[in-house]
């Protein structure tokens, strides 16, 4: 495997986080060494770290898929529930739990193989219900996470053979050194920063920030997510397992609704979205933690008694979430990751030249229909494209243009009719696997992805196309430089003007190595420089990839000035089908387009 | 004396994100007339009419209606004062019946006018009252874009603004939605009509602007509208 | 036979106080847009106005009247403070304000009051039980059923005759055209919160009439219930939500039949896990999801 940008960045990323991690322990253990802090600060500083865990597993989901999950503490339950079984004397588990099987009665592990199970046991449980998950929306996923929180409390309480019940369960080795957490944590550090950068995370991102774009990209947006998933999973039973083993007992009330909220708390005000987000949240609340919980106590503030406050922690972090909710909804890191050095691309990565595979097939739509309720939408449309041809399609508003894309690309499926591509019967498939067989498209309303630069989005059709050896950063810059836009590569999209952002999709498009390319109003919204631009882009797409194109848009001139060939919708319907000189003369697409001739027809110039 | 017109937009510009729909559009819609905005898809009409009602924010420019500058005004509050729109596509309510639709266009009315308003709109829409316990949703095409049309009118509204109101209607059907607007202009609704459907939409406007890439290219009487521009090229390109 | 009726009224009962909650959630869903966590509060200080009213000796009806009315009050006051400035923030963003301010209330209520349970004695024939022949059924469920029947017919009443209940059944399919009739948003939505308050708070009755105390964190498991109800169930008509209700109510009775004594403690997980089951199949809930996200 190449080493490309996106690894190093993962790599400084995980490294300083490293650092900090070490920098904290080490401190931690010299100023014990010293008799500075006593046992139980150096305990605290143990589970500053394990709330650090916690949150990158927690990031690895909702930050990578942008979807909230609110049972995570339950996957810290299984870890530390788990690893307290295995590790737990046997004496001891005779006396407190009953319901155990034999064998587990007499297996005694050493920590880290304990751990080690707990994690695999989440990412079983997650993977199972990882079927379910992938499927929701965002509210689905919310709601379901907070039934699962639910449910695994409930089975700790119910399940007294196995947890002891309301009671918390103890006997687990105590840790008396910081090196295995230390260990696990700069594990799930480098762990969490590569998955981020790795090709099931860049999807991840991209479908994140547009399903339908990321799947128009080949990417199999649930398999994503599910990997997410089942990752964060893990990551928090390692959490969980450590949990168990700083503080030598498990009980149920210390996995439910207030360590949820100090969780998203982390999460929310370090920022969602980078790895250093979470990390930085995790140090700075569990900080306030801390400082509140002696406040709970009550203190003396000079002269000033302040009085015990019972769940204050859960008050200020409450109001500490909707605070940065108003005011900086992305956290304090925002999109920011540790030792990133913005590199120019140029330096490094040398663009690959790119190469569309080699076409002979064809594109056909054979009596395609499409209705909606009993409207119809799209009624019997038949034509075919072949690389290297340009096919415009236009018609009046709402004459059905957009739904032939859609059912072309698999958005939704047709009623009747057949699609093929290369003589398959492509017309049930979906729209990634459609992406992934050669059909291209770029989007009516651009559908970029937001959090990701411009060179990342045009590497997420390449990661879900190219051979795992191929460099992704390299041949998506060489996309970027046959579009002529290689000097925005690390840019946002954002930042850019609308003509650069059309470039971008069709660059993204052209990443597929597709035969066929799609484009669904190119030129809306362009001045006539930029639209001459496209004409020129175009036609060298097509004499230089020998791509076949489809067409829609509003702009005649282009379209007649442009296609080999042009299509005319009305009410869903072809009305006309030729050259555009053929069409341009047909009375059919003049009536559909001035309006009928006895209200004013014959007063049109010819 | 001068009267000031109806409604009035100086320079209105329109943003979304990084595209600039509408790009500093002036015009003026004079008490008693129909007036038509011609353009081909994409050259900001849409915007300009949310604009206008509130439903967008203006980035730039100002709207004046009946003399007063309005420009930023909340939606519900231009619709009391007389300033409605119907939206493009037939947005009626379709999980409600077609009387409970022509009740919530009422809804800024006192009671008793609302039902003599009612009562005049099925008169003039026969067909609703056909239909009048209906969900919506169940109405063809056409029956949907009268009761959208008699929707905007339950509220007596001075000016009358409508989207595209032959979208996706068959031929019978748009000239009977042009005819009446063309009655109610006759009995006194001042009418702003956007419209892609240039030839029939000119034959019932007073004077119409051309909106191109979100600017006004032309304006003038819809009579000379038809022999001065060569529509052809607007709408099929090349040299026409 | 008996074993039968009895059933039915048992799974009526807690279906009909589950589908209350979830229409208020489904209501808010639709015309807002997000699913607003700290409904199921609403349960816990509609307890807690009628705990202090039964302190100030007030007679039951009027307990519970104000108890029913804090409901909606608090409904409305949540909307104003915490919603209102994030009208134009994402849906994400609202749904973890709804959550942190869930937080919020629990922890005030601790503070203020306490967060050991706290008694709300209502009068007896509330818990009582009657005689059916040979079957003995509960005045509380008898009553439950009436009371959720009652609020059904009085909300379809509502969304179907007066002119708000129209304006909100059509803000929830197009938000934009509604203001086009002139019709006030914020009018609109703080109806949707104040219904959605008082069908909560009539819930909270019920169930707290059934524990006789109340605590601040009472309301995680029919929150957690009316949210799942409302999903299964669908958002996109009145009915959606209560059949989700009735679909809870009958597997929680079914599972508090068949399930040997040991077992019963793992009802609610095997509940919730079926539902969630349910979701593989389903989505969008039983009558489909339907929400303008476009405002």
């Amino acid at each position: 495997m190449n080493v490309e940008r996106r690894h190093v960045r993962a790599f400084q990323t995980s490294v300083v986080l490293s650092v900090v991690l070490i920098a904290l322990v080490l401190g931690t253990e010299y100023l014990r060494g010293e008799r500075l802090i006593s046992n139980t600060d150096r305990s605290q500083v143990w589970l500053l770290i394990v709330n650090i865990v916690a949150v990158l597993g927690l990031q690895a989901f909702s930050g990578n898929t942008g979807k909230m999950t609110i049972s995570h503490v339950g996957f810290l339950a299984v870890g530390a529930y788990v690893s307290s079984l295995f590790t737990i004397n046997p004496m001891m588990k005779r006396t407190v739990l009953q319901g155990l099987p034999d064998w587990l009665y007499t297996t005694n592990l050493d920590v880290i193989w304990a751990l080690l199970i707990a994690v695999m046991a989440a990412g079983l449980i997650a993977w199972v219900l990882g079927f379910i998950i992938v499927r929701l929306s965002f509210d689905g996923v919310v709601i379901s996470t907070f039934a699962l929180l639910l449910i695994v409390q409930s089975v700790i309480l119910a399940a007294k053979g196995w947890t002891n019940g309301m009671t918390s369960i103890f006997g687990m080795p105590k840790f008396s050194d910081p090196w295995t957490i230390l260990a696990v944590a700069i594990v799930a550090v480098f762990v969490c920063a590569f998955f981020k950068e790795s090709r099931i995370g860049l999807q991840t991102r991209a479908a994140r920030d547009d399903k339908a774009a990321a799947e128009a990209m080949g990417v199999n947006s649930k398999r994503v997510t599910h990997a997410a998933w089942v990752l964060s999973a893990m990551v928090a039973a390692a959490a969980g397992a450590l949990l168990a083993h700083v503080i030598g007992a498990a009980g149920p009330r210390t996995f439910y609704i207030v360590f949820t909220i100090e969780l998203i708390a982390m999460l929310v005000l370090g920022g969602q979205r980078s790895v250093t987000g979470g990390f930085a949240g995790a140090m700075l609340v569990t900080g306030i933690i801390i400082m509140v919980r002696k406040a709970e106590g009550g203190f003396a503030l000079g002269s000033l008694e302040v009085p015990p406050v019972f769940g204050a922690t859960q008050l200020v972090l409450s109001f500490a979430i909707l605070g940065i909710l108003y005011v900086r909804p992305g956290g304090m890191t925002g999109l920011w990751e540790a030792g990133v050095r913005r590199l120019s691309p140029s330096v490094k990565a040398r663009p690959s030249s790119p190469r569309v595979r080699g076409q002979d097939g064809q594109l056909a739509l054979e009596g395609l229909s499409k209705e909606f309720g009993g409207l119809r939408a799209l009624a019997e449309t038949s034509f075919a494209l072949k690389p290297g041809e340009i096919l415009g399609l236009i018609g009046p508003n709402g004459a059905g243009k957009t739904t032939l894309i859609n059912t072309v690309m698999g958005t939704y499926f047709a009623t009747s009719g057949v699609l093929r591509l290369n003589n398959e019967d492509a017309t049930l498939w979906p729209a990634a696997r459609l992406a992934r067989t050669g059909i291209g498209r770029t989007f009516q309303q651009i559908k970029l992805a937001d959090s990701l630069t411009i060179l990342e989005n045009v590497m997420v059709p390449v990661s879900s196309t190219a051979p795992l050896s191929e460099d992704l950063e390299a041949k998506a810059l060489g996309w970027l430089e046959t579009l002529k836009i290689s000097h925005l590569a690390s840019s946002f999209p954002g930042a850019l003007p609308y003509g650069d952002q059309r470039r971008v999709e069709i660059a993204r498009a052209l990443a597929l190595e597709p035969a066929f390319l799609l484009l669904d109003e190119p030129a809306a919204g362009m001045n006539h420089e930029e639209t001459e631009a496209l004409r020129q882009l175009l036609t060298n797409i097509r004499d230089e990839l020998n791509v076949g194109i489809i067409i829609v848009e509003h702009d005649l001139n282009l379209i007649l000035s442009l296609c080999d060939t042009v299509v005319v919708l009305d009410r869903g319907r072809v009305i006309s089908l030729g050259t555009p000189a053929e069409v341009r003369s047909d009375p059919a697409v003049i009536k559909a387009y001035i309006g009928s001739p006895q209200t004013g027809g014959e007063a049109l110039p010819s | 004396m001068t009267v000031s017109p109806m409604l009035q937009l100086d320079q209105i510009i329109v943003r979304y994100g990084a595209i600039m729909a509408v790009q500093g559009v002036s015009c003026e819609v004079r008490e008693g007339e129909i007036i038509v905005l011609l353009g081909a898809n994409g050259a900001g009409k849409s915007s300009l009419l949310r604009a206008i009602l509130g439903l967008t924010p203006v980035d730039s420019g100002r709207v004046w209606f009946q003399g007063q500058d309005v420009t930023g005004w909340r939606t519900e509050a231009l619709v009391r004062e007389g300033l409605t729109l119907t939206p493009e596509g037939r947005n009626v309510f379709q999980s409600l019946t077609v009387k409970e639709n022509l009740r919530l266009g009422g809804a800024t009315m006192a009671r008793e006018q609302a039902v003599e308003t009612l009562e005049r709109m099925l008169e003039q829409f026969p067909i609703l009252r056909e239909r009048y316990d209906q969900l919506a949703g169940t109405l063809s095409g056409g029956e949907q874009q009268m009761l959208a049309i008699a929707r905007s009118l339950m509220s007596s509204p001075k000016l009358l603004i409508l989207d595209e109101p032959s979208l996706g209607l068959a031929p019978v059907i748009i000239e009977e939605v042009f005819s009446l607007l063309s009655d109610l202009r006759d009995q006194g609704t001042t009418i702003m009509l956007v419209e892609q459907n240039v030839a029939q939409s000119l034959a019932i406007a007073d004077r119409a602007y051309l909106l191109e890439l979100g600017r006004i290219q032309r304006e003038g009487p819809a009579a000379s509208f038809l022999e001065d521009l060569n529509l052809h090229e607007i709408y099929l390109g090349g040299e026409g | 036979m008996e074993n039968i009726l009895q059933f039915a009224v048992n799974a009526l009962s807690l279906g009909g106080v589950y589908a209350m909650l979830a229409i208020g959630i489904a209501l808010i869903y639709s015309v807002m847009g997000f699913l607003n966590i700290a409904h199921g509060d609403l349960l816990t200080l509609c307890g807690y106005a009628m705990f202090f009213c039964i302190g100030f000796g007030l007679p039951w009806p009027l307990v519970i009247i104000v108890g029913v009315l804090a409901a909606g009050a608090a409904s409305v006051a949540m909307e104003q403070v915490a919603f209102k400035p994030l009208r134009s923030a994402s849906f994400d963003t609202l749904l973890l304000t709804s959550f942190a301010l869930s937080a919020a209330i629990h922890v005030v209520l601790q503070i203020s009051i306490s967060a050991r349970p706290k008694p709300v004695p209502l009068p007896s024939f509330l818990t009582g039980s009657y005689k059916l022949g040979d079957i003995v059924i509960g005045t509380g469920q008898t009553l439950s059923i009436a009371v959720a029947l009652t609020s059904m017919v009085g909300l379809t009443y509502f969304l179907r005759r007066t002119t708000m209940g129209l304006a909100m059944q059509a803000a929830a399919q197009d938000f934009d055209t509604t203001r086009l009739m002139g019709i006030q948003a914020n009018r609109v939505i703080s109806s949707a919160f104040f219904i959605a308050g008082i069908l909560a708070g009539i819930a909270g009755v019920l169930i707290i009439a059934q524990r006789g105390s109340v605590d601040p964190l009472m309301a995680m498991n029919p929150l957690i219930k009316g949210l799942i109800a409302a999903i299964i169930g669908g958002t996109g008509s009145l009915y959606g939500p209560v059949i989700g209700g009735i679909i809870l109510g009958v597997l929680e009775t079914i599972f508090q039949t068949v399930l040997p004594g040991e077992a019963l403690l793992f009802r609610d997980p095997l509940v919730l896990s079926l539902l969630v089951a349910f979701l593989l199949v389903a989505p969008n809930g039983l009558t489909g999801t339907r929400v303008e996200r476009s405002r």
